[in-house]
């Protein structure tokens, strides 16, 4: 009889390391890769794009990490349903689409979330405001207790 | 009493612009021009830099072809520098450079233009994407994804990171391949040649039905100039320039990339931050010339490998059209990856690309630098005047789509008078200014040094800037 296993988790972090915050995704994805944990795979990426679906496919959860301007929250993680609700797409995609097209195009869907955490600054420069650094161990510990507990 | 017609932004290029169509009293198209409305300024804030960190900076033009300016960079840094870098740089950077034609026509092919052939001109906007290719042709789509994929991993495997990858130094490159690393993209070579295949035997499938197009997406003729090997074979790193004309006569040769001035002139015009690079013999305008896939495919002699060999052949076969119509930049652009997989192919069984003799270096031992390569979209020129202490005092770029802009602009122009006959804007007309101008594949991130984001607008303006009619989209 098979094991069940743990289920395997991709993190995709991504956002403009040269946007100052907009760079939280990277950040985030960099803290889990030092982890070295045996389920977590990471991307760091500038943007979404279709050649993502198939990684997307492979796994069974993928969690999308994004900074956002504008919430009322400071950091939030929801579930993302396959969609293509908006096109067009070609070197950038949503998550939702991703997802889609990793079912339409490689058979698998896996359960997916998405982690946005506000950031202050996304001007001109490279490293994370003060607060946004705060809210990334937050979410961290969020997306951890979520997943891997 | 004259009209005008503007398209503001063009969508799926890389980057922003709008075009104005400009009518005559009875209301048929007289003109059109391309505007390109951003300016970012690279040429003027790198003074003052280093030429080593050039190839850093100058990469952060585009983050599409961030590898382009990387190796016409350091081949100014190179000359600057007075070497000769070792044979398994400059393969490795051939390498690199092959990776990256294969990635970016595989986005402009399989991504950006497929949707609009598979699934018709006239198809819905909203899904005529990636997303509705894979619903038209799951096969393609999925093929189209892999490689693209494929060659941002060998920039990866390379470079460390597939966009602004810093791997490639003045001098030459800061490490080889490995071994794991060439079994691996040796391996994936036999699918990627078959989704090339696919598509260029199903693109050939479908000129009968897109008739009108190819007569009208840029249908004249022009000169034609890129990089070509001393044996008339394609080239893309090396090489000396050539200018041929729509007969395929060959109007300059042999030219050495570091004399681009005394051919190439750049006009600016009020309307645009694109220049409009011409041919100096012949004038402005008349010097228009055209750079990129389908300029490569027609002033090259042979591809150098056997399959691409066998297309090129073909391409050229299908007799006038083949060297006046835009329409048939897609068409060169698959020859061109397929060439590239063959070269990619050819290239993992060279053991100089594991050589760890990969670097040559030197300080400022000559004052001026220029590098060209060919970039997807056409022949890409660096330029720098340095100090003794190898500070920027001076610097040009010449882009690939700057160099089409004067083609872009006859294109649009083509097209429009084809479409529009009245004060009326007809439907499909926007959609193939769009198509006719995404042959060029432009990227305005590189011409201008510009970058933006947009949905489509088109106003019919009369003589006195009023808006008589209006098209919105997104």
């Amino acid at each position: 009889m098979p094991t069940s296993r743990e289920p395997d988790i991709l993190i995709i972090g991504y956002g403009k390391t040269l946007r100052r915050d907009d760079g939280v995704g990277p950040h985030i994805a960099q803290i889990l890769e030092s982890w070295e944990h045996p389920r977590l795979r990471t991307h760091i990426a500038h943007q979404l794009t279709p050649e993502l679906a198939e990684p997307i496919s492979q796994t069974d959860v993928v969690v999308f990490v994004d900074a956002c301007r504008e919430s009322e929250t400071e950091y939030e993680m929801r579930e993302v349903s396959p969609g293509l609700d908006r096109g067009p797409s070609f070197h950038s995609a949503r998550p939702e689409a991703l997802v889609a097209l990793a079912l339409e195009l490689f058979g698998h869907a896996p359960q997916a979330w998405l982690l946005t955490v506000k950031g202050e600054d996304f001007s001109l420069g490279e490293g994370l405001n003060v607060e946004t650094q705060r809210r990334a161990v937050a979410a961290i510990e969020l997306l951890a207790g979520e997943l891997l507990e | 009493m004259t009209k005008r017609v503007v398209i503001d932004p063009v969508t799926r290029i890389e980057g922003h612009a709008k075009i104005s169509i400009f009518l005559d009293d009875d209301g048929q198209v007289n003109d059109a021009w391309f505007h390109v409305a951003e300016f970012r300024g690279f040429e003027k804030f790198c003074e003052g830099r280093p030429f080593t960190e050039m190839a850093g900076i100058t990469a952060r033009v585009c983050g599409i072809c961030p590898v382009s300016h990387l190796i016409a960079s350091v081949k100014a840094g190179d000359e600057i520098m007075a070497v000769r870098i070792p044979p398994a740089a400059e393969k490795l950077r051939r390498l690199l450079n092959l990776g990256q034609l294969t990635q970016s026509h595989a986005l402009s092919f399989f991504h950006l233009s497929a949707p609009d052939l598979l699934l018709g001109f006239d198809s819905d906007p909203k899904t005529r994407n990636v997303f509705g290719l894979a619903q038209a042709n799951e096969q393609l789509a999925r093929g189209g994804i892999r490689l693209r994929q494929f060659g941002q991993e060998i920039i990866e495997a390379l470079g460390g990171q597939k966009i602004h990858p810093a791997w490639v130094a003045p001098g030459g490159v800061r490490g080889p391949l490995t071994e794991e690393q060439r079994d691996y993209i040796r391996g994936r070579i036999p699918d990627m040649q078959t989704t090339t295949k696919t598509a260029l035997d199903l693109f050939k499938g479908l000129f009968d039905k897109y008739k009108e197009e190819v007569d009208t997406f840029g249908n004249f003729p022009s000169l034609f100039m890129g990089l070509v090997a001393d044996d008339g074979t394609w080239e893309h790193y090396g090489g000396k320039l050539r200018f041929v004309d729509s007969d395929g006569k060959i109007v300059a040769d042999k030219i050495d990339p570091s004399r681009y001035e005394e051919f190439i002139g750049e006009k600016v015009e009020s309307y645009s931050y694109l220049k409009s690079p011409y041919y100096k013999p012949l004038g402005y305008p008349d010097g228009i010339y055209r750079v990129g896939p389908m300029a490569r495919i027609l002033l090259s002699e042979r591809m150098g490998t056997p399959l691409a060999d066998k297309e090129q052949a073909e391409y050229k076969q299908r007799g006038q059209v083949a060297s006046t119509t835009s329409f048939y930049y897609l068409y060169a652009r698959l020859i061109e990856i397929l060439c590239c997989l063959e070269r990619i192919e050819k290239m993992m069984s060279d053991p100089d690309i594991l050589s760890p003799h990969f670097r040559a270096k030197a300080g400022v031992n000559q004052f001026e630098g220029i590098g060209a390569s060919e970039a997807p979209r056409g022949t890409l020129f660096h330029h720098y005047n340095v100090d003794e202490h190898g500070l920027i005092q001076k610097c040009n770029l010449l882009i690939a789509t700057g160099q089409n802009n004067l083609a872009m602009n006859r294109t649009v122009a083509q097209i429009a008078k084809h479409y529009i006959t009245g004060p009326e804007i007809p439907e499909g007309m926007l959609n193939r200014v769009e198509a006719g101008f995404r042959a060029f594949d432009p990227c305005l991130s590189c011409s201008t040094h510009a970058f933006g984001e947009m949905p489509l607008r088109v106003e019919l303006l009369n003589a006195e800037g009023q808006v008589v009619h209006e098209v919105t989209r997104g």
